[in-house]
């Protein structure tokens, strides 16, 4: 079990690897500092530069960005009461009035150990799971594959989309598949979609979309809003950044707690580090003893969601390499950029390429220790970043997605994409819809056709070979009740609120809606 | 600055009716894109063909259309009814300020444009940028859209946007196609 945890040492303790690490923390802090760019648009504008690196390099460079910007999310969430993600909202509550009353070094600091705390003991845990979960995924045949690719999809979208409606979610993620088909099918080279431009042979680009829906998208918002920059006066000392005794004692719980909800979180499909953060901060105020302090600057309120978000960002690193199913944008590109260089998560990952593989989770984990050394004593110069004005970022933003777009293929086909893209994610992302499906869509498209046409190949064309399998049929199971679930436990309430003649009860029904809606 | 919301711009009216036209515009993809893929050779469920996957990728977005299309009219209902229920109220003032948070001291701020205005034109200059690239080259190209794009965005004097442009331009040269060899020419031919 710590034999692979070795390898990942050695894959990335060496000079290169490990200066690739440092700047791509230093970057992804930076951007995720940044008005405007948060986590994803960051990790899509940095995706093209991993083409250069090896593939260890390229995942250690995604994970060092990932981790920045997720901890220069917090950063804005505690100082200026702005999320970088949404993973972040719950740090808002209790970490911006502690920065109101003076502690917002304390604070981050605590953040910062709350994500080292829950990073080394998500990389345990992977290391004790992982192993019998590729195991697992050895066992499935194509059916099963297309069960976990697609109901897992189709799961996603119903809780990304939360209480809004379904089609916020599925609207994109049909987009993402219908685009993906555009191209030369791989199985048999036949080509689809293209209305005879041979240079959509290849397809449509996942970095053009994933720059244009995120990137390019969030310069448009920026150039609507006109954001004004801001300039902050607070400067911390390296004494302010140190938790006392009694935070300490405080935070340790919340720390462990959190780490154990945002690793299972990590394994579910959906954004996890939002649900792991969102948990934690509920359980912390539940269990606690000074619940009245909540929302006004309970360091639990800190340690526990920041725990939270980072073991779910190492542990949904499992299902991603073990079955080669992403289930968040981030972790998409991920899989993108090793995709580029040749390597193909899957089932055989582990067995296949275990130095990679290792390498990411060593990688991540290197990534909280280099958040401490590295960022704390740089919180004055985030602080100073916050000033960026937007007439500068927009600019900076649109230059790079296009060299970033034309890099991967030397395309200007793909540039000419990634402004239709923008537009695009603009006008989805403006009307309330979900812009993450889309992304995992395009990429998952073709892995579920693949074992869709793979299974019904096997089975000589028996459809029933979808739900005769033990997996198939537990997938597909919680596909039903996750998708048709809500609505049938309104519909009951709303029959439960009706008398015994079978006349409506408006009071009651409406407290059943209320009680639905909470 | 008071004056009277107008009724017919009533913000979640407005977006769930543009929900509405993208929904059918979904519909209608849906459609054309299952009709394109009924020309490809499908096989059999024992040999399925490169054509079966797109008829199901087809009818799957016809459905999420529909769904989309009943869930915007849902939504055109619901603000019906919140709008007949909302009287029109009086704007005082259209506050944009940065709250200043009593933690973090707010020195100052950089003043920026934006809009619906603002954000057109950059985007039309965006996509010049992007079809003029390959020919004016990146000194030219670059210099001139990045600093279009500041002109635009800030009140920065002319000098100080000339500035900002050329170091943005020359950081971005040295970045990705010196560092990263990406095969753009640096001048025009």
């Amino acid at each position: 079990m710590f034999d692979g945890l070795l390898l990942g040492f050695e894959t990335v303790l060496t000079a290169q690897n490990l200066l690739i690490l440092l700047l791509s923390i230093f970057v992804g802090t930076a951007v995720g500092v940044m008005p405007g760019i948060g986590p994803l648009a960051g990790v899509a504008l940095i995706l093209p530069l991993t083409f250069t690196f090896g593939s260890t390099g390229a995942a250690i460079m995604i994970t060092g960005i990932y981790c920045g910007a997720m901890y220069g999310g917090s950063t804005t969430a505690i100082l200026l009461n702005i999320p970088g993600e949404t993973a972040s909202i719950p740090t808002t509550y209790d970490g911006y009035p502690m920065a109101k009353k003076g502690r917002g070094g304390v604070a981050l600091a605590t953040a910062a150990l709350g994500s080292f705390v829950a990073g080394t003991l998500a990389v345990l845990l992977v290391s004790i799971f992982s192993p019998p979960l590729a195991k697992v995924g050895l066992a499935f045949g194509p059916a099963e594959f297309f069960g976990v690719a697609a109901g897992g999809l189709l799961i996603f979208a119903r809780v990304s989309a939360g209480e809004r409606r379904l089609s916020r979610s599925l609207v994109p993620l049909m987009l993402g598949i219908l685009l993906s088909t555009v191209g030369q099918e791989d199985l048999t080279g036949k080509l689809r979609f293209t209305f005879g431009h041979v240079e959509l042979g290849r397809g449509l680009s996942i970095v053009a979309l994933a720059l244009g829906i995120f990137a390019i998208c969030e310069a448009i918002y920026m150039a609507l809003g006109g954001d004004d920059a801001i300039r902050v006066r607070r400067k911390f000392g390296l004494r302010e950044l140190i938790p006392g005794r009694k935070d300490l004692r405080r935070s340790v719980g919340p720390w462990g707690r959190g780490a154990l909800i945002g690793f299972g979180a990590g394994l579910l499909p959906g954004p996890s580090g939002t649900l792991g953060s969102f948990a934690s901060y509920g359980i912390e105020r539940g269990i606690s003893k000074r619940k009245e302090e909540f929302g006004h600057g309970a360091i639990e309120g800190v340690a526990g969601p920041e725990a939270a978000n980072n073991a779910a960002a190492t542990s949904s690193l499992v299902p991603v390499l073990a079955l080669g199913l992403p289930f968040s944008a981030t972790l998409a590109m991920m899989l993108s950029a090793l995709t580029v260089q040749g390597v193909a998560p899957g089932p055989m990952f582990i067995s296949q390429y275990p130095e990679i593989f290792w390498g990411l989770i060593v990688a991540m984990y290197l990534a909280n220790v280099g958040l401490l050394i590295v960022n704390l004593p740089f919180v004055g110069l985030w602080v100073y970043l916050l000033r960026s004005p937007s007439f500068l970022i927009v600019p900076i933003i649109l230059v790079f997605a296009t060299y970033g777009a034309y890099s991967e293929r030397s395309a200007m086909l793909d540039v000419y994409c990634l402004v239709i893209f923008g537009v695009m994610g603009y006008v989805l992302r403006k009307l309330d819809f979900d812009l993450t499906p889309l992304i995992l869509g395009f990429l998952l498209g073709p892995v579920v056709e693949s074992y869709f046409r793979k299974s019904l190949f096997m089975a000589r064309g028996d459809l029933t070979v979808f739900v005769s399998g033990s997996i198939c049929m537990v997938v597909w199971t919680l596909v039903v009740a996750t998708l048709l679930g809500p609505s049938m436990l309104r519909l009951w309430r709303l029959s439960r609120a009706r008398g015994p003649a079978g006349k409506l009860d408006i009071a009651g029904s409406k407290r059943a809606g209320q009680a639905v809606r909470k | 600055m008071a004056g009277k919301l107008p009724r017919s711009g009533h913000p979640a009216r407005m977006r769930a009716s543009a929900r509405m036209a993208l929904s059918i515009l979904l519909l209608l993809l849906g459609c054309a894109y299952g009709v394109v893929a009924l020309d490809l050779p499908r096989g059999s469920l024992a040999q399925p063909g490169a054509g079966l996957f797109p008829l199901l990728v087809g009818a799957g977005t016809v459905i999420a259309g529909v769904l989309a299309i009943w869930d915007s009219r849902a939504d055109l209902i619901a603000s019906r009814e919140e709008k007949a229920a909302t009287p029109e109220i009086d704007v005082v003032a259209t506050p944009h300020d940065f709250e200043a948070s009593p933690g973090v001291e707010v020195e100052e701020k950089v003043p920026a444009k934006g809009g619906a205005g603002t954000a057109l034109v950059l985007l039309i200059g965006f996509g010049l940028y992007v079809f003029t690239l390959p020919r004016l080259g990146h000194a030219i190209a670059t210099t001139a859209f990045v600093g279009l794009s500041i002109k635009i965005l800030s009140d920065l004097s002319a000098i100080r946007v000339v500035v900002y442009a050329a170091i943005i331009s020359i950081a971005t040269y040295y970045l990705f196609i010196e560092l990263f060899g990406v095969d753009i020419p640096l001048l025009p031919g």
